[in-house]
């Protein structure tokens, strides 16, 4: 059986990717690519292009952020946040295990490059909370309807003893920066700082992933991952929790 | 122009006398502190006279006092002050509680003397700019601000609640709701916040978070806390981060600096050689009172940065909103 990716191209990083990978422009090119099933694709597709990749039947994975409530039912259906697949996030994640516990203050803004979507920060949610624990007091405020771009603030209060501020700007780039204040600890992130090449526009770095990180991160599609989303997107639409 | 020295509890005295010796036609005309010890100390270093009463320091012919008190014995000084006719500089926060600052400012439009509030980051040069750029549109409509104010856990009077009046939350609150308050025009109505203590053994808040909503939809987030520890690079931050229609700008009121690196416990420091906001204050006091103008902070801008901060406390209590 082949393993299908569904990913923006411009996020893979080929040259830390170890698989064996086919990098596909179009929905249409995965039909004749699938003569060989057992190769790993990675197809550019939109939100819509999902239905008819799910119609080959083969193990998929895609963006959180194109997972409907309909894909309940669906065999070798897995999805994968983007925020848990970069590096950087991985390192966080690491050095955050050994501070389990322990209080601290998360601030976390991220600039994402498309119309404004409760998707993005829910995904966020659900890596986050596998960070520092569930969410348990969630105040949502988001900026004028009329004003662009649209900016949203979540505070929240995980459980695990960190008190954050979630902040999301929809506008025509994307950039992510973190900081993180425990006891005699701080950890700074900001992805523009961050660019391994200078000027900045010559390098997707250090805002991609490889097709690697994603087989290995990717969620098995169940109830609880689907009811879990939803109640986290509510959270982005209702306001205080 | 003879300016007096009320207290030198906060450690700001030393910063805002050391910019009156710079200024040309400025004096320090005496020192007052009933911590005679440390008054006559500070009176040594700046050649000048230490009173150990507030009555007598206040009979002394002099245009204007600066009060760095405890944040609690503000209200005491400032009216007693104002009674004597002296112009007023009166350290962050106003007061403790919002009844004290508006009787503090009664006393002095009562009595026909100026009450500024230091709030110098008003004089930080970005964050002049940053004003700028907003007053000839240039970000277009202001959508969201994005704030910090954390440094390091000032220790002494500051972590006893009953002279501080709140920890953390207080003393980092109001700088940036000023700054957000004045580049807007317009005055906040809702807070959201957590409050705890994190980062030190000590029994008063040490870090915060607030959300907040202006009269006009403006959305904002605030990080006020003692977060930094004295082996970070440098003492803290000060920044805003303004999301408009045309562009978001950032300015970091101590972002101008060079690394030193150097073997042993803190082997990075930030070495900052930006403008000193403090004189820029002090130098607008000085004008202020010399050409009898309105003060560029009032007390009511520093009521009601104050207002927000003591807003916090009890919406981290409540777990809900407080209205302004």
């Amino acid at each position: 059986m082949a393993t299908i990716i569904i990913s923006r191209l411009d996020k893979i990083d080929l040259r830390t990717t170890y698989e064996k990978v086919v990098v596909l422009n179009s929905v249409d090119q995965l039909k004749q690519g699938l003569a060989n099933e057992t190769e790993t694709f990675i197809v550019s597709a939109v939100d819509q292009d999902t239905d008819i990749i799910l119609k080959a039947n083969q193990d998929t994975i895609i963006p959180s952020l194109f997972l409907k409530d309909g894909y309940l039912d669906r065999e070798g259906l897995w999805v994968y946040f983007d925020l848990e697949n970069y590096s950087f996030f991985k390192k966080l994640r690491e050095i955050a295990a050994k501070e389990q516990g322990q209080k601290g203050v998360f601030r976390f803004k991220r600039v994402v490059n498309q119309e404004a979507d409760k998707s993005v920060i829910a995904s966020d949610l659900y890596v986050l909370a596998s960070l520092f624990g569930k969410p348990q007091n969630v105040v949502v405020k988001h900026s004028n309807h009329d004003d662009l771009p649209h900016h949203t603030i979540l505070m929240v209060n995980f459980s695990g003893g960190t008190m954050a501020h979630l902040e999301y700007t929809f506008s025509d780039h994307e950039s992510i920066e973190f900081d993180w204040s425990g006891i005699k600890k701080i950890i700074e992130f900001n992805s523009k700082e961050m660019s391994p090449i200078k000027p900045n526009h010559f390098t997707s770095l250090p805002l991609t992933y490889n097709a690697s990180s994603i087989i290995a991160s990717a969620h098995k599609v169940d109830q609880e991952l689907i009811t879990c989303l939803n109640k986290y997107k509510k959270i982005v639409e209702g306001g205080t929790v | 122009m003879k300016i007096g020295m009320m207290s030198f509890a906060h450690m700001h005295a030393y910063s805002y006398a050391n910019s009156l010796l710079k200024l040309p036609g400025a004096e320090i005309a005496g020192v007052f502190d009933d911590d005679v010890e440390r008054g006559e100390k500070a009176a040594e270093k700046y050649n000048t006279k230490h009173f150990a009463e507030q009555s007598s320091f206040l009979a002394e012919e002099m245009d204007a006092v600066i009060i760095c008190s405890e944040n609690i014995r503000h209200k005491e000084m400032v009216i007693n002050a104002a009674k004597a006719k002296k112009h007023i500089l009166c350290e962050k926060p106003i007061a403790t509680t919002v009844e004290d600052a508006e009787e503090m400012i009664q006393a002095c439009e009562d009595n026909g003397v100026i009450l500024q509030i230091a709030f110098p980051v008003r004089f930080s040069s970005p964050i002049q700019q940053l004003k700028e750029m907003i007053s000839n549109g240039e970000l277009g409509d202001i959508v969201a601000f994005r704030t910090t104010n954390r440094g390091q856990n000032p220790g002494g009077w500051f972590i006893d609640k009953q002279q501080s009046g709140g920890g953390a939350v207080l003393d980092h609150t109001v700088h940036m709701v000023d700054i957000m308050r004045w580049y807007l025009g317009k005055e906040i109505t809702e807070v959201y916040a957590i409050v705890d203590s994190y980062f030190h053994d000590i029994d008063i808040d040490d870090a915060g978070i607030l959300t907040l909503e202006f009269e006009n939809g403006v959305i904002a987030t605030h990080d006020a806390s003692w977060s930094k520890f004295s082996e970070y690079p440098t003492w803290g931050d000060v920044t805003i981060e303004v999301i408009g229609t045309k562009q978001t700008v950032k300015a970091d009121a101590l972002q101008e600096h060079f690394r030193l690196f150097a073997s042993g416990n803190k082997s990075l420091n930030h070495v900052f050689y930006g403008n000193d906001m403090n004189l820029g204050l002090i130098q607008d006091f000085i004008n202020c009172v010399e050409h009898g103008r309105e003060p560029s902070i009032t007390g009511y801008d520093g009521l009601k940065a104050m207002e927000v901060g003591l807003a916090a406390y009890k919406a981290s209590e409540s777990g809900r909103a407080v209205k302004l």
